[in-house]
């Protein structure tokens, strides 16, 4: 299977505080990574560097062949990052801030924007009339969230993506996720420990302290809880 | 790059900033040439066509900085490196739409005077050709306002002091270019070229410095 992440002995220090030690990870076209852990373990700024999006301290990260620590603004173009912080509305109406976001990736075309943008603000259950700086936290995580699954890039890197979600919206953004896994593409999840339960991942690790402590990997997807379960067993 | 052309000039056209700037600006054209159809009194050696073309200058620099920090959407470092992801495009990319976005804006607000200097020429019998070559020297100006105001605006997270270093800025350049040539030609030229170094500079930066978010600890 190809790989489509590729992290080897990523470290990140800020002055004197370790957030990342020697993580090593990959993950394939397909298949969906769990990155479990209590607040503070790292996972924000793990998914940070491999989205290019900061720079490690030390190691190497390839994105779908491309190295994101040379050419981190060559490498985004495979990615799609949801966490904080998220893109600014600057007035923009949910409608237009969909289609700037789709519109600006390459070969698209802008009819195919607009549909799109209709099936997407259906599916997500969003108002595309309304200016994305009056929408919730929790709304503009949806749209975010929304915008990336709709692009189906290469790599999808997610940051606590259904934490501020109600039971209704999860469970349409669990089966839009597993979709765009089954389309091929990699996806890394990161999940705090008491996170409900998705069936969208393959494998779950977890972190702690900035160090991968355990992973668990499983041939056929199965409920999350169950892996974190069992990756708990594993540290004990 | 069309979808963030778009995008930015979507944002300029929900604020009221460039039609204040066009009703003041036509406005005090219009007030000048009504108060002194002969020109100033105390400059009885120029037309009133030509003390319209300073007064045109003089009310450019003063306005149209502000009409573009106003209008355009002011993103600030963290911000556009997040716009930046999302849209898979060089931060260079985002700053030279915010450029164009505001050059056509100010091209809108400079077109708006035409009347006026139409009316001026008329009046002072001066050649008509004299109208588009200064509208042409205008645009020049224009090429400057906004890289500059941009420039700021992304360097510096606070509208007021992005729109006061963007003009004095602009009227530190005007005042040193007037000096050594204050033919409109020639002043529209100097304008247009050091707007053009100074987005390249911009173009290289941004790709250099707005790579990454600030650090924090996460």
């Amino acid at each position: 299977m190809t790989t489509m992440i590729r992290a080897l002995s990523v470290t990140k220090r800020f002055g004197a505080t370790i957030a990342l030690e020697g993580i090593d990870l990959d993950v394939a076209r397909g298949e969906c990574l769990g990155l479990a852990g209590p607040h503070g373990a790292g996972r924000t700024t793990l998914l940070r560097v491999l989205a290019a999006l900061t720079p490690p301290t030390a190691g190497s990260v390839v994105i779908d062949g491309v190295d994101a620590v040379r050419r981190p603004l060559d490498a985004r173009s495979h990615v799609a990052y949801v966490g904080e912080p998220l893109p600014p509305g600057s007035g923009l109406l949910v409608r237009e801030h969909l289609a700037c976001v789709l519109g600006s990736r390459p070969a698209r075309t802008a009819q195919t924007v607009s549909s799109t943008v209709d099936e997407i603000l259906e599916r997500a259950r969003l108002a595309g009339d309304v200016p994305v700086d009056a929408l919730s936290e929790g709304l503009r995580q949806r749209l975010a969230l929304a915008a990336s699954l709709a692009l189906a890039p290469p790599v999808l890197l997610l940051d606590d993506p259904l934490q501020s979600l109600d039971a209704s919206a999860r469970a349409i953004f669990v089966t839009w996720l597993t979709e765009v896994r089954d389309r091929g593409t990699a996806i890394i999840l990161s999940l705090t420990d008491d996170e409900p339960v998705t069936s969208v991942c393959h494998q779950v690790a977890r972190l702690e302290k900035g160090r991968l402590a355990s992973r668990v990997r499983a041939s056929e997807p199965a409920p999350i809880e169950s892996r974190l379960t069992a990756a708990e067993a594993g540290d004990a | 790059m069309r979808a963030i052309i778009v995008r930015e000039l979507i944002v300029m056209a929900r604020t009221p900033a460039l039609p204040v700037a066009i009703f003041a600006y036509v406005g005090l054209l219009l007030a000048f040439v009504l108060a002194w159809p002969a020109g100033v009194p105390v400059s009885t050696h120029s037309s009133v066509y030509t003390q319209l073309g300073v007064l045109q200058w003089g009310l450019l620099a003063a306005i149209s900085p502000w009409a573009v920090t106003r209008a355009s959407a002011m993103e600030h470092r963290d911000a556009l490196v997040a716009l930046s992801a999302a849209t898979a495009r060089r931060p260079s990319v985002h700053l030279a739409s915010k450029v164009v976005a505001a050059l056509i804006a100010l091209i809108t607000l400079e077109v708006s005077g035409v009347p006026v200097a139409v009316l001026a020429q008329q009046m002072a019998a001066s050649p008509i050709a004299l109208v588009p070559r200064d509208l042409l020297s205008q645009f020049g100006f224009a090429i400057l306002v906004a890289v500059a105001t941009v420039a700021w605006a992304v360097g510096v997270n606070n509208p007021l002091a992005a729109w006061a270093g963007a003009t004095v800025t602009i009227a530190a350049w005007l005042g040193l270019a007037w000096m050594w040539t204050p033919a409109a030609t020639e002043l529209g030229l100097t304008c247009a070229a050091a707007g053009m170094l100074g987005a390249a500079g911009l173009a290289g930066w941004s790709d250099r410095s707005l790579v990454y978010l600030g650090e924090t600890t996460t």
